[in-house]
């Protein structure tokens, strides 16, 4: 038998955090570079500074980027999505993001802020939102031939699939919302293959792990995890984006 | 799935209500003053369409020169339907002799979500509450009896039309109901086959219906049960009823699916959303995931399912992902099933079967095999079954690894 063991994404990613760390360096310092002087309000992101478990500093987005946030980007010609329409009260969410838009919004907003705002890593994820995520269920195949099915959920989701407004979920005790809700987040971190070796560089990246409820590893394109088709489980509800940023 | 959202009894003279909005616009001005909620104001082409309609029978003058019925010989059951993707309880072979199986079905008015993921909803036009109605089954020479209710809160009229019968539209003629009115029809199925039925108030109202929920599916079995082309029976453990339901949802200016106060308030919308023949939706037992993860149908290796499958309106074409048809019934079960079927086809307007016996544990999906329709529009099933896997079926042999360059 040559089948992997059914191990759980997140354990991997963590591991694969070593690797891609390299790139996470470059990928802040291309914002470093782009940044120029600021059209935006200042306290567009509102952020609240976490320390991780290593003894960094994280300045964390309190909420997802929301419709506003983003449609400043757009009205500033520099995300290709535009949410006019979906502008309302109270504040939501902004999703249908693929990673390329993502990136769209990371590079402007470097362009407006001297924060050095970027995605988080997985494992910056995973220990942001430990305390409020839920128990993961038990795989519902124990088999290493049947790894391939073992992350199916047949366990209803507690937060269902509908858009609740910006903060409706749960906070953490570092002020942090909704990373228990149903906005998967991109995170900086590709997907390195089942063996979890290769290296690849982000710009090469076929898909990207997402923060989220339930793990996720979605391809870079997409911006509705539409359910069906081939595609085996429940794929995340909706996807969006958090920034974080190193401090000092 | 389903949320229930349902107001109460509109206080409003009923009748002409429904009057006006099936006979001519003429009659309409009374009908829409009389309700307490505003209507739509461009009813031109419903009423062009409903001047076509069907009416209901007229007050009888004369006596019907048809025989009266010989129900000697018969028993009569009753069968308790159940909500789709299950089956009634029900005998694969005959037992005694022929029977008259009395079902119930209430013509439900539901604010169902068709997509939680946006929010889309529809008030859907069902048949005892469920997308699809609910899986009828019986022999061929039994006859089927059912009282079909229409609630006194409902907003429509309704009635039924069953492929599987003979005359009268396929009782539809028969069998208009408006609020607060019950009717008994009874019919012989005397085809072996699986056949659709359907709600067919008339004109415009026939598509409208049927794409709001308004379908399901009846299997006419052969008395001695389902057989091979060599005669040798077939016999399943599990039946899985799934109906392909096309949704057409007005979208208002900025691409958001409107919402509606009551059942029927969208009709003008939905005319002309059917009319582009383009579904924002296509869907398994009435909403996207209806039948995918926690509702995922369960079996284990070994077992012999009978995959019902209903689709009223569209042609549509299923596969198994993982598994094959290993006896597929597209027309009636008068003809030998086709074998190690591949993906089969469902006629828009017909019910079909076909039967496979799991051999792998796993996740299988049940998918209209356009997989733009199966991704984009929703129509997916999974069955997750257990069981041991088997290598001599299928191994990965070697894990994905980097290959030297």
């Amino acid at each position: 038998m040559n089948a992997p063991t059914p191990t759980p994404l997140f354990s991997k990613a963590s591991v694969r955090m070593a690797a891609t760390g390299l790139a996470v360096v470059g990928l802040v310092g291309a914002a470093l570079v782009l940044r120029g002087p600021g059209t935006a309000t200042p306290d567009l992101i509102q952020a609240q500074v976490v320390t991780l478990q290593d003894g960094r500093a994280l300045r964390v987005q309190i909420r997802e980027v929301t419709i506003t946030e983003w449609q400043a980007c757009h009205d500033a010609g520099a995300c290709e999505l535009d949410f006019s329409r979906k502008m309302k009260e109270p504040e939501y969410p902004a999703t249908g993001l693929s990673y390329p838009d993502a990136m769209q919004f990371v590079a402007w907003i470097n362009t407006t802020h001297d924060t050095g705002w970027r995605l988080p890593s997985a494992a910056e994820w995973v220990e942001l939102s430990a305390e409020v995520m839920p128990q993961k269920p038990d795989p519902i195949f124990t088999d290493p031939s049947l790894t391939w099915a073992s992350s199916y959920l047949t366990e209803a989701s507690r937060t269902g699939r509908a858009l609740r407004p910006s903060g409706a979920f749960s906070t953490t005790s570092n002020g942090i919302t909704d990373l228990d809700g149903n906005v998967w987040e991109w995170t900086q971190d590709c997907y390195a293959g089942s063996d979890g070796q290769a290296p690849i560089d982000p710009d090469r990246c076929p898909a990207f792990i997402m923060g989220g409820e339930h793990e996720a590893v979605m391809s870079y394109l997409v911006r509705d995890p539409a359910r069906g088709g081939c595609a085996v489980g429940a794929p995340p509800a909706h996807l969006g984006m958090r920034l974080v940023a190193d401090v000092g | 799935m389903t949320k229930f959202n349902k107001p109460g009894p509109m206080s409003t003279s009923r009748r002409n209500v429904l009057r006006g909005s099936l006979l001519a616009s003429a009659a309409l001005a009374t009908g829409a003053a009389a309700m307490t909620t505003p209507r739509l104001p461009s009813r031109s082409i419903a009423d062009a369409a409903s001047a076509k309609i069907y009416k209901a029978a007229d007050p009888q003058t004369a006596d019907s020169t048809a025989k009266p019925a010989d129900l000697s010989g018969y028993t009569r059951v009753k069968q308790e339907l159940v909500a789709p993707p299950f089956a009634p309880v029900h005998e694969q072979v005959a037992t005694g002799g022929p029977k008259i199986i009395e079902v119930f079905m209430e013509t439900t008015e539901k604010l169902m979500v068709v997509d939680e993921d946006t929010g889309a909803e529809i008030w859907a036009l069902t048949y005892n509450g469920s997308v699809p109605g609910p899986l009828i089954i019986c022999h061929q020479g039994d006859m089927v009896e059912l009282t079909l209710r229409n609630p006194v809160d409902s907003q429509m009229e309704h009635n039924i039309d069953f492929h599987a019968s003979t005359g009268a539209l396929g009782g539809g003629g028969l069998t208009h109901v408006y609020p607060g009115e019950e009717v008994v029809l009874r019919w012989k199925a005397t085809k072996a086959g699986c056949f659709t039925y359907h709600c067919a108030p008339g004109g415009a109202m026939i598509p409208y219906h049927v794409c709001h929920g308004m379908n399901g599916a009846v299997m006419v079995l052969p008395r001695d049960g389902l057989k091979d082309r060599d005669g040798n029976a077939l016999t399943y453990d599990k039946i899985a009823y799934m109906g392909e339901q096309d949704y057409y949802l007005p979208q208002d200016e900025n691409g958001e699916f409107k919402t509606y106060a009551v059942a029927g308030d969208d009709y003008a919308d939905s005319l002309v959303a059917m009319a582009t023949l383009t579904p924002t939706h296509q869907v398994f037992n009435g909403a996207v995931g209806a039948i995918t993860g926690e509702n995922a149908m369960k079996f284990t290796v070994g077992e012999t399912v009978l995959m019902v499958h209903n689709s009223c309106n569209v042609d549509s074409r299923p596969h198994l992902i993982g598994g094959h048809g290993d006896y597929v019934w597209e027309t009636s079960f008068d003809v030998d099933p086709l074998t190690s079927v591949e993906t089969w086809f469902v006629r828009g307007g017909t019910a079909m079967a076909a039967m496979y016996t799991f051999e792998q544990p796993g996740v299988y999906a049940y998918v209209n095999h356009n997989l733009i329709i199966a991704a984009l529009k929703g129509a997916t099933a999974h069955f997750v079954v257990e069981g041991t896997w088997d290598n001599a079926l299928m191994e990965q042999v070697v894990a994905p690894r980097e290959f030297e360059t």
